[in-house]
């Protein structure tokens, strides 16, 4: 029961998901990034290590993080700041979690889940500091589109955000297949939903931030150096072929 | 089938990926060369499917090859190098056109790296052989196309217009997840031919009290009506124009053709699925009187086209519903080469225009276009014409088709497009009633003539195209006896269609005569106006679902706000 408490800390859901958040808000930028990763993958882990809840509280369970998934992929479609897009989707996408371990998903799975949902926002935030670092805040939309002036960073932001919205071939894409498997058809529907709600959410922040007249002018802006964009590159071509990888393990 | 068979299946999406890939590397700063080598790459892709439709051809009917490309299943039928075959020749053309058209657009590299992605992945669709691949590269298209169609990143509206497009696509693929899962949960595989033939030896599985097939197969039709722009799901498709020409002429003519494929590729499913066959029958009809009405009332020539593009693809899914899926292909390629025509065209038509204004004198477009009166001509005799336009186009199309299949008459669905056949036919020898003519008899002896030759070629390419596809008689014959109804239900769908047919089309040829627009301040004149309003405004589908998005974007800012974005 109390490693079942401690992963409702770890991986919240509503209202503590508003703690949650308003911490990761308060914290630097450096801390959020690992606050982020660490959080959802110990709160896996000790999912694995719970034992099932009671029989009276699998349905609300189930239902408040259903509630949870919905509410903050919705709340996602007006988002306009990387950083705060980056920890809305991922508090949408960890009720996935718990819906896929209450209904028998364990072991490295649950694990592999948490992290395919969770690192792509992690590499938002870094994004998302690189941009503030650049424009002075890491705002999409307030007066044009960011692809001339820093191309690679442009790139790598979209890139990301495919990850993040659960894209083939990105690990997202199969662990959102493996909880659609292991879930009843009612709660699919609601999955399918988030799917489509962050997909949404995605498409919009593109719009704010590749679309429009060039801003800022590319005199005087440094867009990220060569070698971070090979590092973020060489990053999700790792994640792709550890996907790839996953499918295959998967299908077999 | 041989080895180098499998490797060419595997070449096929592959080489494009790695054209994608090595174009932008090799073009680094000489954007003429990164061009020429995707041309040539995209030219061997459509060499390769070429020598893979030779190898279907030379193998025993009903072969089916199965190679691997990674974890990814793909298959080699004959539907699939069909749809291989299309896809490369005209994604081959237009990365020609694309040389020229796009050299001074900036992202020139970029641009023919997203389209050999785009070519590959809808190559990798159409020869998908399991599940989770068919989802992949359905899910891909879409992503893709966003930023195809988004390739003007200068101006807000091709984003606005992408974002409609990649919204109504991800709904589409959402039912086509859930039919996957409950295909591959039912029936414990998720590669296509052992799904086919476990489906074959029992289609009524059930899962937690739910009919496995039926229920998939309604799911499918729901992916399939989203991409191919059926009424309701269609507003993104006449927005799309904000795209570059080359990007919509691979969108019109293959991308949206989607939907009649996947109908195609579950034929088996939806053998066990009749009333996904009616709905899809149902929301064809609509899409294509809808799409057609439209295309005719829009003052907007590209809208027009797109508008043209989905009562086409009201008709193809009409197709799929009739049972005629064979039908359905052979109208998607069809249509998918002329659309392309018609596209890669717009640029000299438009420069023609420049150069010569005013539209060329034409009596039929003044008297169907602009309503005007024709002018006193002398014209066929009335009785010759009226035997002519209900006569010969129930013998010639009767006739053609009795003989290339006995059994033809005796499946509902070949009723119905016959009877559509027979609509068009008598349409067309009416017109010549009212065409004005130096000599009439020659004219309507030619016009029998072009007739007889299109109606009898037409039938024995998409009869012998029928058994190329499914060479099995017992599916084709299944397919057609899932999408038949009941006797009483059939005639008086027959007599509804033949009255709204017969009536809209006798309205249309008596419109200036009729004064349907009534004189002004009247009642009549009202409800004229009205409907003219509804028709140009498109139903306002897209304004509710502006209004809709609008609304639950600015509901979604006062919740954020009130919860402090946390």
């Amino acid at each position: 029961m109390i490693a079942l408490l401690l992963a409702l800390i770890l991986l919240p859901l509503f209202p503590l998901s508003m703690l949650f958040n308003a911490g990761l808000q308060v914290l630097p930028v450096w801390l959020r990034v690992p606050a982020l990763v660490a959080f959802p993958t110990a709160g896996a882990w000790l999912l694995n290590q719970a034992a099932a809840p009671p029989e009276q509280f699998i349905l609300p369970l189930q239902l408040l993080a259903a509630f949870t998934a919905l509410l903050y992929a919705w709340r996602l479609l007006s988002v306009q700041e990387v950083f705060i897009w980056a920890r809305l989707q991922a508090t949408s996408a960890w009720p996935l979690v718990w819906l896929a371990w209450l209904h028998g998903l364990h072991g490295k799975t649950l694990v592999f889940v948490a992290l395919a949902v969770t690192v792509p926002a992690a590499v938002l935030m870094v994004l998302g500091s690189s941009l503030s670092h650049r424009l002075g805040g890491a705002y999409l939309g307030l007066r044009g589109r960011i692809g001339p002036a820093f191309p690679r960073l442009t790139w790598a932001l979209v890139v990301t955000m495919l990850a993040a919205l659960a894209a083939p071939p990105f690990p997202g894409f199969f662990a959102m297949l493996a909880v659609l498997q292991q879930i009843p058809t009612g709660l699919a529907a609601v999955v399918l939903a988030v799917w489509l709600l962050w997909s949404w959410a995605a498409a919009i922040l593109w719009q704010h931030g590749l679309f429009g007249k060039e801003w800022p002018r590319p005199a005087g802006t440094v867009d990220l150096s060569y070698g971070a964009g090979l590092g973020l590159m060489l990053a999700a071509v790792a994640a792709v072929l550890a996907s790839i990888g996953g499918w295959s393990w998967w299908m077999h | 089938m041989d080895q180098w068979v499998s490797w060419c299946l595997v070449a096929l999406p592959a080489l494009p990926v790695l054209s994608a890939i090595v174009a932008p590397l090799a073009g680094s700063g000489q954007q003429a060369r990164a061009a020429r080598l995707s041309v040539a790459m995209t030219a061997v892709t459509c060499v390769v499917s070429v020598a893979l439709l030779v190898a279907v051809l030379r193998a025993p009917q009903g072969d089916v090859t199965v190679a691997h490309l990674g974890p990814a299943a793909l298959l080699l039928d004959n539907l699939a190098v069909a749809m291989a075959v299309l896809v490369s020749a005209i994604s081959l053309v237009v990365h020609v056109y694309s040389v020229r058209y796009m050299a001074d657009e900036p992202g020139y590299v970029r641009f023919f790296a997203m389209l050999d992605l785009m070519t590959a992945v809808i190559l990798m669709m159409v020869i998908a052989g399991d599940l989770l691949t068919l989802l992949v590269a359905w899910f891909l298209v879409g992503v893709l196309l966003f930023f195809l169609l988004g390739f003007d990143t200068s101006r807000k509206a091709s984003g606005r217009y992408a974002l409609w497009t990649f919204l109504t696509y991800r709904v589409g693929d959402l039912p086509l997840v859930g039919a996957a899962l409950l295909l591959w949960h039912g029936y414990g595989t998720a590669q296509l031919p052992e799904l086919f033939a476990r489906i074959g030896a029992d289609p009524n599985v059930q899962l937690g009290g739910v009919a496995v097939v039926p229920t998939a197969g309604m799911l499918l039709a729901l992916a399939a009506f989203a991409r191919s722009a059926q009424f309701l799901l269609h507003t993104w498709l006449p927005y799309t124009m904000d795209g570059p020409t080359p990007v919509s002429a691979l969108m019109h003519a293959g991308i949206v053709n989607a939907g009649g494929f996947l109908f195609n590729r579950f034929a088996p499913v939806f053998v066990h699925a009749p009333d996904a066959l009616h709905l899809a029958f149902i929301v064809g009809l609509v899409t294509a009187l809808i799409g057609s009405a439209l295309m005719l009332t829009q003052n907007d020539v590209k809208k027009s086209l797109g508008y043209s593009t989905m009562g086409q693809m009201g008709f193809m899914i009409m197709e799929c519903g009739l049972g005629a899926f064979s039908l359905a292909v052979y109208h998607l390629i069809a249509h998918g080469l002329f659309k392309a025509t018609l596209f890669l065209n717009a640029g000299n038509v438009i420069g023609d225009s420049r150069r010569e204004d005013g539209v060329p004198p034409d009596d039929i477009y003044s008297f169907v276009v602009e309503r005007r009166p024709l002018r006193e001509v002398q014209r066929v005799p009335w009785l010759l014409a009226a035997l002519a336009t209900v006569l010969v186009p129930a013998l010639v199309l009767g006739l053609s088709h009795g003989m290339v299949a006995a059994d033809f008459f005796h499946k509902q669905g070949s009723v119905v497009l016959l009877f559509f056949g027979w609509v068009t036919g008598a349409q067309l020898f009416f017109s010549i009633h009212k065409m004005p003519s130096e000599s009439p008899l020659r004219t309507l002896t030619m016009v029998l003539l072009s007739f007889f030759i299109v109606v009898v070629g037409y039938t024995l390419i998409a009869h012998t195209f029928e058994t190329f596809l499914y060479p099995d008689a017992e599916l084709r014959d299944a397919i057609y006896a899932a999408a038949s109804i009941n006797v009483l239900a059939f005639d008086t769908l027959v007599v509804l269609v033949t009255v709204a047919l017969v009536g809209s089309w006798l309205a249309t040829f008596y419109a200036h005569s009729l004064e349907f627009e009534g004189k002004p301040g009247t009642r009549w004149n009202a409800i004229y106006l009205y409907l003219y309003a509804l028709f140009s405004r498109e139903f306002y589908v897209s304004y509710i679902y502006t209004q809709l998005a609008r609304g639950t974007l600015s509901a979604t800012k006062r919740v954020n706000i009130w919860l402090r974005w946390v």
